[in-house]
């Protein structure tokens, strides 16, 4: 068994040095360029770059004060905010620290809490915050986030047909990867579209809470929408569920007590989720306590009594500013205090 | 599973490992890639492809007996057949019923599901052309079912060309395990690989938002917005389906095998003979030599002569798609072939010939003929022939000095640039590549790096699909 690779040159004339070059400068590219958070940070607007300005609230908090960490995924960055915490518990909110991403999934959380938390000696306690949406694992390769932090055993477990080529090119590069996100910073950068970078007097805590309202975001249709973008291929099995689990192993090892919560989402995305997605709904509650009993954690469904569509939500599932008061006071009071 | 997808670049390293390693195994590796390949497709019918093949194989051995030779009629008939069910029942039957009145293909009915299998039109005819050239003894049948298993199936021209023959494919097949395969095979084939994934993806893929956007307006476009479409239309098919030609070839050699080429700058040709030579090779060597000379070519005299030379470009346009308006683009380009041969008359006039053997004359040529193309481009990409008709109309009556001025026009006059600075890199491709040889090797590194990361850049959607696989 020998390479038929003709073998009439020595060996530098036949790799030649411009493809030698080329691979040092791709690796070079792939190690000091997309594998930088400040790269996507340039758009801490979009998936990834959110990363970088969770990491920048981070460097800005002292992490030995942070006795409480908050996982979860836009619900939770606006309904439970470290201040309106800190001020019910009476704490000091420099021991509160959200890490809650938008978009977040259950390896997403899971992976975000991986990055910070050799950083967090003295975390006390965690409250996790889940819905529906984050334990889905149809797809999930399609969510940059995963692909961030994916690493090949991830990668693997979400192989399939359709999708092994994406998942191993861009495990060997990340430019090639996360391609959707920088070549949109590139574009933004040309169109002079890229945000301010973010202020350097910071409030640490965790990214900023979203108040805008979502335009039609109060309607039906809005609601049924997002169900259906939540639970259409619902698939509770694979590495969603089982990173939720490692994370309440995670917490539960180093003695954190852990609260998993579901926090309140309007009676209108309820009922949109009631008439079609019971079942699986059941299915996913069922999951949820199962793996909470497990690790010790308590699970608790937040009613949205008191909280009303128009006053209290900037659409049918993430409450507004003044939601956010009634949440995190809530919450507080519960769990803090 | 297409070329430039990451699905297609993890098969691709997987084959080509122990295929570079494992000489005496590479025909049974390519055998099991290219069926697997073919089946990874939705619209890959691996079970009737094999079918097909096996039937093709065995006629082609019996009617080497004198007693079967009537079995090619056979072959021929099979294939027809099969191609003309899965591609033109539906069509048959449509205008059955437009000129009938009878209740014809429904759109519940059998013919209304029937899909088109992927390739169909590119393997019928390789298996068309290997019965006629056994039968004409241009070709002695190979005896392994594995060897032609593997001309017909060979993955990189399976699904869009170039349409090969036995005798081109074949020989290099029995020399396959002893093939050594050189460093600077896989360079010029990654170099080959590397310009068609920039004519797709870096132009093709840019184009084809413009062009629906102004194909999608039909009968609301302009004159000179009808130019426009056709003129984009025009470098977005030339770009998309030679890019896959450029691609497949460059796999080829990476494997040691060498495809015919299948498209040289077309767009600078001056006549439409010229055209056909250099715009989808081998399909129009195959129209040549399979149904023009069959049906006597040139040599029963003139009337017969464009007879035959009409008749071909009908099929040809028929080939490409069960439509009228494909049937009618074929048609132009019969009639176009039919006139210049009438104007070759003229040459007997010395003034005339040397008129157009002068540099003046060939440019000239070249500037109309690429609009008398790029005005059938309107009859192959239109929805109807109404609409072909109605753009013709339009453009027909357009303004030169509005073409000139329009917003799209320096893009056209760009990608016409593009199209003959393509033509200069590969006429002068071996002098160009010693001279890179030359060039400090930091910058030939930063070519490649910006070269892949304009690829990386380029390549966003996730959606992968050449426009002839629809043929």
């Amino acid at each position: 068994m020998n390479s038929s690779i003709s073998n009439s040159r020595p060996l530098r004339r036949r790799i030649s040095l411009g493809f030698l070059g080329f691979l040092v400068l791709f690796a070079a590219l792939e190690v000091f360029v997309f594998r930088d958070l400040d790269l996507y940070g340039a758009e801490y607007r979009s998936s990834v770059g959110q990363l970088a300005e969770l990491d920048y609230s981070f460097r800005h908090s002292q992490p030995e004060g942070i006795q409480t960490a908050i996982f979860g995924d836009s619900q939770s960055k606006d309904a439970l905010r470290p201040d309106l915490l800190a001020a019910t518990a009476r704490l000091d909110p420099s021991s509160i620290f959200n890490f809650s991403v938008s978009g977040g999934k259950a390896f997403d959380i899971y992976r975000t809490y991986m990055t910070y938390a050799d950083r967090l000696p003295n975390l006390k306690e965690a409250i996790v915050v889940v819905n529906e949406h984050q334990f889905n694992s149809y797809h999930m390769e399609n969510d940059p986030v995963f692909r961030y932090y994916a690493g090949l055993r991830d990668r693997i477990q979400a192989l399939n047909k359709d999708n092994y080529g994406e998942l191993l090119v861009g495990w060997v590069s990340k430019g090639f990867d996360l391609r959707s996100i920088w070549t949109k910073v590139v574009q933004s950068y040309f169109k002079g579209t890229l945000p301010k970078p973010l202020p350097s007097v910071w409030k640490p805590g965790g990214i900023r809470a979203e108040t805008m309202l979502e335009p039609n975001g109060l309607t039906l249709e809005y609601a049924e929408n997002t169900a259906s973008r939540w639970f259409d291929h619902y698939d509770l099995r694979g590495l969603q569920t089982d990173s939720f689990e490692a994370l309440l192993r995670k917490l539960h090892d180093r003695g954190v007590r852990i609260v998993v919560l579901q926090i309140p989402r309007s009676s209108l995305f309820e009922q949109a989720v009631r008439q079609k997605y019971a079942a699986q709904q059941q299915a996913y509650f069922d999951q949820i306590a199962a793996i909470a009993r497990r690790y010790g954690a308590e699970f608790r469904v937040m009613s949205n009594e008191g909280l009303t569509l128009k006053e209290h939500f900037r659409d049918t599932n993430h409450v507004n500013p003044r939601g956010a008061q009634i949440v995190s006071r809530e919450v507080a009071l519960d769990w803090l205090t | 599973m297409f070329f430039y997808s990451p699905n297609f670049l993890v098969f691709f390293l997987i084959l080509l490992i122990p295929y570079l390693l494992l000489r005496k195994q590479r025909l049974w590796l390519l055998a099991a890639a290219n069926a697997l390949f073919y089946a990874a497709h939705p619209e890959g019918y691996l079970v009737l492809f094999v079918f097909v093949a096996v039937l093709t194989f065995v006629i082609v051995h019996l009617m080497t007996l004198p007693r079967w030779r009537w079995l090619f009629w056979v072959g021929i008939v099979l294939n027809v057949l099969n191609l003309a069910f899965f591609k033109y029942t539906l069509f048959v039957l449509d205008n059955l019923r437009q000129w009938t009145g009878l209740p014809l293909a429904a759109a519940d009915s059998l013919a209304a599901s029937i899909v088109l299998p992927l390739g169909i039109s590119f393997y019928t005819f390789e298996f068309i052309s290997y019965l006629i050239d056994v039968r004409r003894g241009h070709s002695r049948p190979t005896r392994s079912f594995l060897k032609f298993w593997v001309f017909v199936s060979m993955f990189p021209h399976l699904i869009a060309g170039p349409i090969m023959r036995g005798e081109e494919l074949i020989p290099q097949l029995d020399k396959l395990s002893d093939k050594r395969i050189a460093w600077n095979d896989i360079r010029y084939g990654v170099y080959l690989f590397a310009i068609g994934m920039l004519k797709k993806v870096v132009i093709a893929d840019q184009l084809s938002p413009v062009v629906k956007e102004l194909f999608d307006r039909g009968s609301s476009l302009t004159g000179t917005e009808s130019w426009m479409a056709a003129y984009t239309f025009g470098f977005y098919i030339y770009n998309d389906f030679s890019a896959y030609s450029d691609m497949a070839i460059g796999l080829g050699i990476m494997m040691g095998v060498r495809f015919a080429d299948n498209f040289l700058s077309p767009y600078l040709s001056g006549s439409p003979g010229e055209f056909w030579r250099r715009w989808h090779m081998t399909l129009s060597r195959w129209i040549r030599d399979y149904i023009y000379i069959s049906l006597g070519g040139n040599r029963r005299g003139q009337l017969r002569l464009y007879l035959n030379l009409l008749i071909a470009m009908l099929v040809s346009g028929l080939w490409h798609g069960a439509m009228w308006t494909f049937v009618v683009w074929g048609g132009i380009h019969g009639l176009l072939q039919v006139a210049h041969r009438l104007t070759l008359g003229l040459n007997r006039y010395r003034w005339i010939a040397a008129i157009r053997s002068s540099a003046v004359y060939r440019v000239i040529a070249i500037v109309v003929f690429f609009h008398i193309v790029t005005w059938t481009w309107v009859f192959f990409h239109a929805s109807s022939l109404d609409m072909a008709l109605d753009m013709t109309w339009k453009m027909l009556h357009a303004h030169a000095g509005n073409i000139l001025r329009h917003p799209t026009f320096p893009l056209v006059a760009l990608l016409y640039a593009i199209h003959v600075a393509e033509f200069l890199l590969r006429k002068y491709e071996r002098s160009i590549g010693r001279i890179w040889q030359h060039v400090p090797f930091p910058l030939r590194s930063s070519v490649y790096l910006a070269v892949t990361l304009a690829l990386i850049y380029f390549l966003q959607g996730g959606k992968y699909e050449f426009i002839y696989f629809q043929f």
